[in-house]
C-alpha cells in the first residue's frame, strides 16, 4: 500500500513538473513572438515618414503607397497570441507588409533624386537595421517554437499538454512569393 | 642561439656582414607604396643597426670566451658539489652552465628588443601613422575578465602589442601566455592555459549585452564552464553548434549578431589559422577574438643576420595582413549586418 502511494506521488510529481516545463516552454514562445511584435511595432512607425518623404518624388506610385499603408493598418490590429491561428494570420499580415515595403524600397531605386536625399538615406538606413532585428527575432521565435511543439507533439507530453491546453505554434515562414524558384529565363526574355 | 652559432662565434666567425643595401624582396615589393615608406623611414637606420650588430656580436664573443674559460672550473666545481651534496650538486652545475650561457645570449636579446622598439614601429606606420607597437606593454588579462573568455591563472605573459585601424576598424593585438601553477606532492607545476592573440575589433552594430561564443567542451564541459547568468543560445547551422557553445544574455540581440552568414564566416576564419582554436565574445560594443596558436608572432631576426631587416618586414608585414584578413572575412568593415 504504501509502495503504491510512493509511486503514485511520484507519477504526480513527474507529470506536475512535465506540466511545468511545457508551461514554461509556450511562455518562452509568446516572449519570443512579443520580441517580434516590438520589432514590428518600431517597423510599423517608420512607415509613415518614410512615405512622406517619398511621396513628392513618386506620385506615380499613389497605389503601392496606399497599399502599404492599409497593410500597414491590418498588421497592427490586436490578436490572441494564444490562438495559433491568430498567431499564423498575424505572422502572415506583417510578411504581406514586409513584401510590399520590399517592392516599394526597389522602386525608390527609380527615382535617382529621392534615392540621393539625406532623409531617405537615413530613413532606409533606419529600416533595415530595424529588418536585421525583427530577422534575429524571428529565428529566436522559431527556435522558442520548435522546443514548444517538441514537447507537445511527443508522447507523453501530448497528453499533458491536451490536458493543460497548450497548443503547437505555428512557425515563421517565408511567404509563397519568396520560396517560388525564379525562372531566369523568363528574367532575361 | 644554437650550439653551432656559439661555436662559431667562439671562433671569431661574426657571419655575413652588411656591405650594401640589398633590394627589397618580391614579396616585400608587393604591398603597394612600401618601397617608399621603406627608403622613407627604415632604410635610414640599416648601417646604425648593422654597426650595434658587430658590436654586440663582440660582447657576445667576449662572453663566450670568458664562460669557456671558465667552465673547466665549473665542471671541477659540480663535481666536488655531487660527492658533498649529492643530486644538488649535478642542479647547481646546471644552473650555472644555463646562467652563464644566458648571460651570454643577453646582448642579443636587447638587439633585437631595440629592432623591435624602432624597426618595427616603423614598418607598421605602412599603415598608418597612428599605429603603436610596444615590446612590452603593462596590459592585464583581467583586463579581458568581462569578456568570459578568461581562464582562471596564476601567471602571465605579454608581448607585442600593437593597436591601430584598418578600414574604419579600430584594431588592438596582444600576443599573450597565461598560466597555471599547480601544487602537488612532487612541488609545482605550470601548465599554459592559453598561448596565442588577444585581438579586440570595434564593432559597427551597436549592441546593449553581451553574447559569448566558446568551444564546445562535450555535454558535460560545457555545463561546468557556462558563465553565470548567461543563456545558452541554440542556433542553426549545424557545423557551428558542433564547433561552438553560444552564451548570452540576450536571445534576440545574439541572433542580431550572430546571422547565419557571419557563422560560416567564423568557421572560415578557423580555416585561415590552420584550425587553431577561435573564441570569440562581444561585450562593451567590441568583438574580443581569442586565438590560440603555438606560433611566436613578430619575431625580431637574429642577431646573426646582416641588419637589412628584410626578415622583420615580411614578419610583419605578412602576418599583419593574416590580421587584417579577419576584418575581410568576418566584413566587420562593412554595414551589411555582418
Amino acid at each position: 500500500m504504501e509502495i503504491l502511494l510512493i509511486l503514485l506521488a511520484a507519477l504526480a510529481a513527474v507529470a506536475y513538473f512535465w506540466y511545468a516545463s511545457m508551461i514554461g516552454k509556450r511562455n518562452n514562445a509568446l516572449s519570443a513572438l512579443s520580441g517580434i511584435d516590438i520589432q514590428l511595432q518600431k517597423r510599423s512607425e517608420l512607415i509613415p515618414n518614410i512615405l512622406t518623404i517619398a511621396k513628392k518624388f513618386m506620385e506615380h506610385e499613389r497605389a503601392l503607397m496606399e497599399d502599404i499603408t492599409a497593410l500597414r493598418e491590418s498588421a497592427a490590429q490586436p490578436y490572441n497570441a494564444k490562438d495559433p491561428h491568430a498567431v499564423k494570420d498575424h505572422l502572415a499580415s506583417a510578411e504581406q507588409l514586409q513584401a510590399k515595403i520590399g517592392e516599394f524600397m526597389v522602386r525608390v531605386e527609380n527615382y535617382p533624386e529621392l534615392k540621393s536625399q539625406d532623409n531617405m538615406l537615413q530613413a532606409q538606413r533606419t529600416y533595415n537595421e530595424v529588418e536585421e532585428q525583427l530577422s534575429a527575432a524571428r529565428r529566436f521565435y522559431n527556435s522558442s517554437v520548435t522546443v514548444l511543439n517538441n514537447a507537445v507533439q511527443i508522447f507523453p507530453g501530448n497528453v499533458i499538454a491536451g490536458m493543460a491546453g497548450v497548443r503547437p505554434m505555428p512557425f515563421y515562414e517565408a511567404p509563397a512569393t519568396v520560396v517560388e524558384p525564379v525562372n531566369a529565363a523568363e528574367i532575361l526574355g | 642561439m644554437s650550439f653551432h652559432a656559439a661555436y662559431r662565434l667562439l671562433l671569431g666567425d661574426y657571419g655575413e656582414r652588411l656591405s650594401r643595401i640589398p633590394p627589397l624582396s618580391q614579396e616585400i615589393r608587393a604591398f603597394t607604396g612600401f618601397q617608399e615608406h621603406y627608403q622613407q623611414h627604415i632604410e635610414p637606420h640599416l648601417w646604425k643597426f648593422e654597426q650595434q650588430r658587430q658590436e654586440t656580436l663582440s660582447i657576445m664573443r667576449q662572453r663566450l670566451v670568458r664562460f669557456a674559460m671558465a667552465l673547466p672550473f665549473l665542471l671541477i666545481g659540480g663535481l666536488v658539489l655531487f660527492f658533498v651534496l649529492g643530486q644538488i650538486g649535478i642542479f647547481l652545475l646546471c644552473l650555472g652552465i644555463f646562467a652563464g650561457l644566458y648571460y651570454c645570449y643577453l646582448p642579443a636579446q636587447h638587439y633585437q628588443r631595440t629592432i623591435k622598439s624602432i624597426i618595427f614601429p616603423a614598418i607598421l606606420r605602412y599603415f598608418g601613422e597612428h599605429y603603436t607597437f610596444t615590446e612590452r606593454p603593462s596590459f592585464r588579462a583581467e583586463e579581458l575578465r568581462p569578456s568570459y573568455l578568461i581562464p582562471h591563472f596564476d601567471e602571465e605573459k605579454h608581448e607585442d602589442e600593437i593597436t591601430g585601424a584598418y578600414k574604419g576598424v579600430a584594431i588592438h593585438i596582444i600576443e599573450s601566455e597565461l598560466i597555471d601553477v599547480r601544487r602537488n606532492d612532487k612541488g609545482k607545476r605550470r601548465v599554459t592555459l592559453f598561448k596565442g592573440l588577444f585581438i579586440l575589433f570595434s564593432v559597427h552594430k551597436s549592441f546593449q549585452g553581451m553574447t559569448v561564443i566558446r568551444r564546445d567542451s562535450g555535454r558535460l564541459g560545457n555545463i561546468f564552464s557556462k558563465p553565470g547568468h548567461l543563456e545558452r543560445v541554440r542556433l542553426e547551422d549545424p557545423q557551428f553548434e558542433s564547433t561552438f557553445e553560444v552564451y548570452s544574455n540576450d536571445q534576440i540581440e545574439a541572433r542580431y549578431l550572430l546571422t547565419t552568414s557571419f557563422m560560416g564566416r567564423l568557421l572560415k576564419l578557423e580555416q585561415v589559422f590552420h584550425g587553431n582554436s577561435i573564441e570569440a565574445s562581444f561585450y562593451d560594443n567590441k568583438l574580443l577574438l581569442k586565438i590560440a596558436t603555438r606560433k611566436d608572432w613578430f619575431r625580431s631576426s637574429s642577431v646573426f643576420s646582416p641588419a637589412t631587416f628584410h626578415t622583420d618586414m615580411e614578419t610583419v608585414l605578412t602576418e599583419m595582413q593574416t590580421l587584417f584578413q579577419i576584418i575581410g572575412i568576418l566584413k566587420l568593415d562593412q554595414d551589411i549586418g555582418m
